[in-house]
């Protein structure tokens, strides 16, 4: 279980890794008039330092937190814990942690205005207002990829939602199992699945309709802050269901591997035919070890993505004929 | 766009309303036109969500709005007619440098004096 503990981490230390080496430069260049340029430069200042602090500290205190007590739980009984095993809090770490992030990146820091003038549009604003709808595709496709596998490895596993054993009919002897991602396992992430689309959901609403500045030249400086906001959420919740997908594919495709490798030998140590079960077993096993680091590998592209644009500055107040060029 | 003038008398869950309704009744916003949430309204008026909230139940009262659970919407209603909306028109560019308040004040008064006049 112990590299199985190590996989979160490592998303994150390989994203921090990529973004120390990155060149991050500001979002977008804007003209913003000379009398808001104060309120927009106190703008960036504040929504980069609460962001990058904020989102630090609260994915790594909720990560070390939980990965803790899941390594406590895990390393002092060998008997079966219910109803949540270590199992359970490693394979939900990533969400609980997506949720505490996303809940904190949902405050943006308002524009600071002295004007005395209060005025409002009539008009909603809803996220697809700031984001392209391509930004809201990941999450969803993400949310409906993990979804299938916990249906799907739950069909698959044994009845008690926990295990996957095969034992070839013919030989009576040999065989394997291990442990498996099962409804056991399932549930407990679609409850969590749940519970990160619903913060994600209210995370993007107050973004999108947090009070904006009465100046109309901070407007685009306004949207491109909502825009950042919305894309850091997003991309964190899609990191967060795709390495939980891949840790699924990881721990199914090793358990069925090992059931291939226990069942090539009889009792006596005696090599046996591998039956077509036992083949198709191992063959899925191999795809899912690798369609699991696949999606490890998308998981952190979306982490150093969420990372990049929470830190990064996100505006420059660039001169006239920049903007026009 | 609503617009809070510190220097009106009338409170600003009025301001609002009087701003709305005006909005709704000339047109401006058609039959279905989703409003703001509450809180994004408070929050660009810089409002108590309250004081928002009071004006759309009060809108709702007068048959303007309708709420359900995806929000606020303007309800169909009869618009003042083309014929009101040009004698306005014609009556405000005669005003020289009058208030609206003097304005309606005098509409008023007159329309009373007239009223009067056909009831003898």
């Amino acid at each position: 279980m112990l590299h199985f503990a190590l996989l979160f981490p490592l998303v994150v230390v390989v994203a921090m890794i990529a973004l120390a080496v990155a060149r991050r430069g500001p979002f977008r260049a804007l003209h913003i008039s000379s009398a808001a340029a104060a309120s927009a430069e106190a703008t960036n200042r504040r929504l980069r330092l609460r962001l990058r602090n904020v989102g630090a500290i609260a994915a790594t205190v909720a990560c070390a937190t939980l990965l803790t007590v899941a390594g406590l739980i895990g390393s002092i009984t060998t008997e079966r814990q219910e109803p949540l095993d270590a199992l359970h809090l490693l394979l939900l770490t990533p969400i609980l942690t997506a949720v505490t992030a996303v809940a904190f990146f949902a405050f943006l820091p308002a524009f600071p205005e002295e004007s005395a003038s209060r005025t409002a549009d009539l008009t909603r604003r809803t996220p697809l207002t700031f984001g392209p709808r391509s930004v809201f595709v990941a999450p969803v496709a993400a949310a409906a990829l993990l979804a299938f596998l916990i249906v799907l490895l739950g069909a698959v596993a044994d009845p008690d939602g926990r295990m996957l054993s095969y034992s070839p009919d013919v030989a009576k002897m040999g065989g394997g199992g291990g442990t498996f991602p099962g409804l056991v396992y399932g549930i407990p992430l679609l409850v969590g699945m749940v519970l990160l689309a619903g913060v994600l959901i209210v995370a993007l609403k107050r973004i999108a309709s947090a009070p904006r500045p009465t100046d109309a030249s901070l407007r685009e400086a306004d949207s491109t802050v909502r825009l950042l906001g919305i894309r850091v959420v997003t991309k964190t919740a899609t990191s967060a269901l795709l390495v939980t997908a891949g840790s699924l594919c990881i721990l199914a495709g090793n358990t069925a591997e090992s059931i291939n490798r226990g069942t090539s030998v009889d009792g006596r140590g005696n090599p046996i035919p591998a039956d077509a079960t036992m083949q198709a077993i191992g063959t899925l096993g191999t795809i899912a070890l690798w369609l699991g680091v696949a999606l490890v590998a998308a998981a952190i592209a979306f982490v150093v993505g969420a990372i990049g644009d929470a830190t990064r500055k996100p505006f420059e107040i660039a001169p006239v004929a920049e903007v026009l060029a | 766009m609503i617009t809070i003038d510190e220097s009106d008398p009338t409170p600003p869950f009025g301001q609002i309303r009087r701003q709305l309704a005006d909005e709704i009744r000339v047109g401006n916003l058609a039959p279905g036109h989703k409003l703001p949430s509450v809180r994004q309204l408070a929050g660009d008026l810089r409002l108590a969500a309250g004081t928002v909230a009071r004006a759309y139940s009060e809108l709702e009262a007068d048959g303007l709005l309708e709420s359900n659970r995806t929000g606020t919407r303007v309800k169909q209603i009869d618009a003042f007619p083309t014929q009101a909306r040009e004698a306005a028109r014609a009556y405000i560019a005669s005003l020289n440098g009058l208030t609206l308040e003097d304005a309606i004040r005098a509409v008023r008064a007159e329309w009373k004096t007239t009223e009067e006049a056909a009831t003898r």
